[in-house]
């Protein structure tokens, strides 16, 4: 099992996976350049750079926790929800947490700052690559 | 903003621009900008993450002055000059995992 992230756009299409090196069932790590690519490679290697020049089309970030049961972001998802969102002011993105047996949908309340649940039924995409998150979790 | 400009031509080999997206401490939008002094490319991590944070201290193009600015869990991306991009650049940004560790 491994914790895997997946881009998606407004309507939740997906844009792309990200499984970078050094994941585990626990961690999907952040990817550093340490003299290994080239400028203009970078958001093709990190995630970070890949958000902020496709923001103008990003609804959200899914990533899984590769196990059964409620879905729920850890402290360290929820920091990184708060720089995602902040590269991206103005936007409500969604940030599902995604196990094999549940979804759990997430955004920034924009009155408090604090991350909130929100009700499926007031989801208006269909988070098209959900399956195939799974899988590429097992 | 302009990814390269006449003066990057006379950088030299161990000279880098340095780019900084910071997010403010009130949880604000964040904010970019290019230090406007050269850095060295090499420089250790520590060296670097301080420039930056002296930029953001006194405020440049891009991002407003902070005089106390938190750089927890920032991190500095180095990328070389190649064919495509023929200026070392440096990037301080807040790093971004996912998980439980």
């Amino acid at each position: 099992m491994i914790e895997t992230a997946l881009v998606f756009d407004l309507e939740g299409k997906t844009m792309r996976f990200f499984e970078p090196p050094g994941r585990s069932s626990g961690y999907i790590p952040d990817v550093q350049s340490k003299g290994d690519m080239g400028w203009t490679e970078k958001a093709a290697n990190i995630l970070f750079y890949y958000v902020q020049e496709n923001r103008d089309r990003i609804g959200g970030i899914a990533h899984t926790h590769p196990w059964d049961g409620p879905a729920t972001p850890s402290g360290i998802d929820i920091a990184t929800f708060r720089v995602f969102d902040s590269l991206i002011p103005g936007r409500q993105l969604l940030w599902p947490v995604v196990t094999f047996t549940d979804v759990g949908w997430y955004t920034k309340n924009p009155l408090t700052g604090e991350y909130v649940a929100v009700d499926p039924k007031y989801i208006n995409l269909n988070l098209v690559g959900l399956d195939e998150l799974r899988r590429r979790s097992r | 903003m302009p990814e390269m400009n006449a003066a990057d031509i006379l950088l030299g080999e161990d000279q880098a621009r340095l780019r900084i997206t910071y997010h403010p401490r009130d949880g604000g939008d964040a904010q970019e900008g290019d230090v406007e002094a050269l850095v060295p490319y090499n420089a250790p991590t520590d060296d670097i993450l301080r420039m930056a944070t002296e930029a953001i201290m006194a405020g440049i193009p891009g991002i407003d002055a902070d005089p106390n600015p938190d750089m927890t869990d920032y991190v500095v991306d180095r990328f070389p000059a190649r064919d495509d991009m023929p200026v070392n650049r440096l990037s301080v940004r807040k790093k971004t995992p996912f998980g439980s560790r």
